[in-house]
């Protein structure tokens, strides 16, 4: 019943169940309104949004974009009126009513213009946003757990403590074999891409220069090179090391971007949006 | 001989003399390995780097295969290192120096560590932390970029290129015209990037130009320009009998839906008919429609087309099921007789053995053509007259064309000597009286024509299908009549009922012809008929589900939209 003990206790509370996840109930009950609504009305021809439902599911949707888009002026104030944290939470949950009447407003209906473009555009925001929130409850706990009390200088200073003392034991080696363990001690994963920080799959060390490292040492043991094991170990051990810990810098990269990187998608495509918004109202009320 | 090396742990440092060694070979070699002579292990320091031979007098250094070594900036395979000189080995300067009295050896050599490339941990512990950093794409300026293509592409774009305004601005820069047109319809297609959707295929040919219908901006489209093109389209009342329906006082576009595909959509709900049709009294208090509400459970009996004047082609509507129902299409006809196929067979004719023999449809379906006397009767009703020359035959037509035919046949016949019995003569004369001179050829004729004509009209030829008229008292006998024949084409014109659509069924599934002894309302098919297969909108098990557009239409062609309008704007000046 009680917390266990050594569950950690978070002074942090989550934007979502902020007042009781006030603004989810919101969403929740305007999203059903809304599909209710749509379900009952007939209009004449296809469902449309020159409705007069589809006028109003229009004319709800514009506001709750403009009232959305208004957060990323509003989160950058100090003051003003309530939490910031409410009106965090007022923002993911009222975006996620809109995708709801901003689909019931198109009636389904899309096509290669301008009208659709705003859709897409608005959907892509509010995935990108659903991520972000997802990321911004996730990660900081799971960062904590990957850093397990060391911080970035930290790792970065064990990892270079690392490749120093690896290339020291190397010294022991003839020349190719060292050459392969500075290669491995400069493997830190290679480039870092889109496609990684996007997908959260980070290289594989052991494939690569660590690992054949690791095998060329292997095979010094009793053989060609006629190497101690003792020699060869704590290389081994070293090398392994290292890789762990690139992999988990790589980890702590890949959070940290994935924090920061949403919004490189969030922002720009809402500025978009909002022109492609203003496109879509002027067109069809210019051709009524 | 012997060399004694010096170390010195780094540039500037001083020499470490508990670290000097002397090695009495005349060949000694600098590397990592154990059997080295001089082995150091350092970072940089091959596994066997160089050699170091003394021939006596001096020192020389040689590059084992796979190393280098450097003297001043340049690389060199071997060097002389003469008093004084310096060559670097790996991380390692050598460099000999002058012995002095108490050197226990005959050369000196410092090796100095030298630092410069050598790995520098904390260097690399720094450029972790900025390889390991996330670095932000310039969220602005893909901002501003996104920002600016989406509003010159959907934009600027569609207001240059697309015709916005009206397809004239163009046209009057002739210069510009086609060269702005082709680049807008083969690379933009800008007014597509505007278009909420597919335009209906009536409509594609001009669809591309927007003005053809959205005439002004801002402005819903304007009923006007829908009626430019369809001028003939009715109205769906009589708009002075019914003002509730009057449709200029609706816009097409109310049910006419453009941009919805393929297929202009178009509103033809029952709910939108019967909103209206259920009460037509509230309305029209002196309306003659009947209510409905559903085509399966609440619709009245159909009401057929029956003649009432045949000369002037007057029909009147009578409910099927009407028993006082007057038909005057003056036509003696069953069908029950003329389907009586032993009857018919007997005959030796062809007639009658299918109901395609009489009846034949038109394109469309809608409705057949006439049956006619020449296609449908000749065959069986060859209009004979005089049993002893068949082959003389009347003309169906006109009764002067008849009555010509007769007195040519016994014009012919009275040359021919052949006498016939006076018609009206008394056989018995009255006892002493003379008898009466016998009749002149031309006599003769004139009777027996008009004997033949009474004959044939009032029953053999004509009157066996024709409704006639005798003579009034005092008129001759050539002034019988053969009432004028009219029959509809269309018994249920207020439905659209097309028999190609129905081609699965056979005739007699919804005729009962067999049993029909006459009369139009035994012939066309009741609602109930229908209704074996037709159910209303919401449908039924195993019946088609058929709204009010099913079969009626909205707009009647008798009171075009165009004409009241003119109408009204006329006395709206007078």
């Amino acid at each position: 019943m009680a917390s266990s003990a050594n569950e950690p206790v978070s002074i942090h509370r989550s934007f979502l169940v902020w007042r009781g996840g006030y603004y989810g109930k919101v969403a929740l009950a305007l999203s059903a309104l809304a599909i209710v609504g749509y379900w009952i009305d007939h209009p004449s021809g296809p469902p449309n949004g020159g409705s007069w439902l589809g006028y109003a599911y229009g004319t709800i949707g514009l506001g709750l974009i403009g009232w959305l888009a208004w957060f990323g002026i509003r989160r950058r104030r100090y003051g003003g009126q309530g939490p910031l944290e409410g009106w965090m939470s007022a923002h993911v949950y009222l975006g996620l009513a809109l995708i709801v009447i901003a689909t019931l407003h198109t009636g389904f209906r899309f096509h290669w213009n301008v009208h659709t473009l705003a859709f897409v555009l608005m959907a892509i925001v509010i995935l990108s946003g659903v991520f972000g929130a997802y990321a911004f409850v996730r990660y900081p706990a799971m960062m904590t757990t990957n850093r397990a009390g060391s911080t970035l200088k930290t790792m970065a200073a064990e990892l270079a403590s690392l490749d120093q003392q690896c290339r020291d034991l190397a010294l022991t080696f003839d020349d190719e074999v060292a050459a392969l363990v500075v290669q491995a001690t400069e493997d830190y994963g290679g480039k870092f891409t889109f496609r990684e920080g996007l997908l959260g799959r980070g290289p594989n060390l052991l494939a690569g220069a660590t690992g054949a490292a690791i095998a060329k040492l292997r095979d010094q043991v009793g053989g060609v090179g006629n190497a101690q094991p003792a020699e060869v170990l704590p290389l081994v051990q070293n090398l392994t090391k290292r890789a762990t810990v690139v992999v988990k810098m790589r980890r702590d990269w890949r959070y940290r971007a994935q924090l920061l990187l949403w919004r490189a998608v969030h922002v720009p495509l809402t500025i978009a949006l909002v022109i492609a918004l203003g496109i879509h109202v002027f067109a069809v009320f210019y051709y009524r | 001989m012997s060399t004694l090396f010096r170390f010195i742990p780094r540039v500037g440092a001083s020499i470490d003399p508990r670290q000097d060694r002397v090695i009495e070979e005349p060949s000694i070699i600098v590397g990592r390995a154990p059997d080295c002579g001089l082995r150091m292990k350092r970072d940089g320091l091959r596994y066997h780097h160089a050699v170091l031979r003394e021939d006596g007098a001096n020192i020389w250094v040689e590059a084992l295969p796979g190393a280098t070594l450097k003297k001043g900036t340049s690389e060199v395979p071997s060097s002389l290192l003469a008093v004084g000189d310096s060559i670097r080995i790996g991380p390692f300067i050598f460099t000999q120096v002058a012995p002095d009295e108490s050197t226990p050896a005959d050369h000196v050599v410092t090796v100095t560590a030298a630092e410069e490339g050598a790995f520098d941990e904390a260097a690399q512990a720094k450029s972790y932390m900025s390889r390991f950093d996330v670095t932000l794409p310039n969220i602005r300026l893909f901002a501003f970029a996104l920002s600016v293509v989406v509003f010159a592409l959907f934009f600027i774009v569609p207001i240059v290129f697309g015709p916005i305004h009206t397809a004239a601005s163009w046209t009057t820069k002739a210069g510009r015209t086609q060269a702005a047109l082709s680049v807008h319809e083969s690379i933009f297609h800008s007014a597509a990037l505007w278009n909420v959707g597919e335009i209906s295929g009536a409509h594609k040919a001009f669809g591309t130009n927007c003005a053809s219908c959205h005439e002004s901006a801002f402005v819903p489209v304007r009923s006007s320009s829908c009626l430019s093109c369809h001028q003939t389209i009715g109205q769906h009342a009589d708009p002075h009998m019914s003002p509730d329906a009057d449709l200029n006082k609706q816009r097409c576009e109310s049910c006419h839906h453009e941009h919805k595909g393929m297929t202009l959509a178009t509103r033809n709900d029952q709910a939108d008919c019967v909103s209206c049709h259920q009460d037509t009294k509230s309305y029209a208090p002196n309306t003659k429609l009947h209510d409905v509400r559903d085509f399966g459970s609440d619709h009245p009996e159909f009401s057929v087309s029956l003649v009432q004047d045949a000369a002037l082609h007057t029909v009147a509507r009578f409910p099927l099921d009407d028993k006082n129902a007057v038909d005057n299409s003056h036509l003696k006809f069953t069908h029950m007789t003329h389907l009586k196929l032993e009857k018919v067979k007997a005959a030796g004719a062809k007639v009658g053995s299918t109901c395609a023999t009489c009846h034949e449809e038109t394109p469309g379906g809608m409705v057949f053509k006439p049956v006619t006397y020449d296609k449908a009767c000749a065959e069986c009703h060859q209009l004979q007259f005089e049993p002893k020359h068949p082959e003389w035959r009347l003309p169906h037509g006109h009764p002067e064309d008849v009555a010509n035919r007769l007195r040519g046949y016994y014009s012919e016949a009275a040359l021919a000597n052949e006498t016939f019995p006076a018609p009206n003569s008394d056989i018995f004369a009255k006892p002493g009286a003379p008898l009466p001179p016998p009749p002149t050829g031309a006599e003769m004729v004139s009777a027996q024509t008009a004997n033949a004509m009474m004959s044939a009209i009032a029953r053999s030829a004509c009157g066996e299908c024709h409704v006639t008229q005798a003579p009034a008292a005092g008129e001759p006998a050539s002034a019988w009549k053969i009432l004028p024949v009219y029959v509809p084409d269309r018994f249920l014109p207020k439905a659209q009922f097309r028999h190609d659509k129905h081609a699965t069924m056979t005739c007699q599934g919804c005729h009962a012809a067999e049993t029909s002894d006459g009369g139009v309302t035994a012939l066309i098919p009741g609602i109930e008929t229908c209704r074996g297969c037709h159910a209303g909108e919401s449908g039924a098990p195993q019946r088609i589900a058929s709204r009010c557009v099913s079969c009626h239409v909205f707009h009647n062609p008798e009171h075009p939209i165009v004409e009241t309008r003119a109408t009204e704007a006329t006395e709206a000046t007078k």
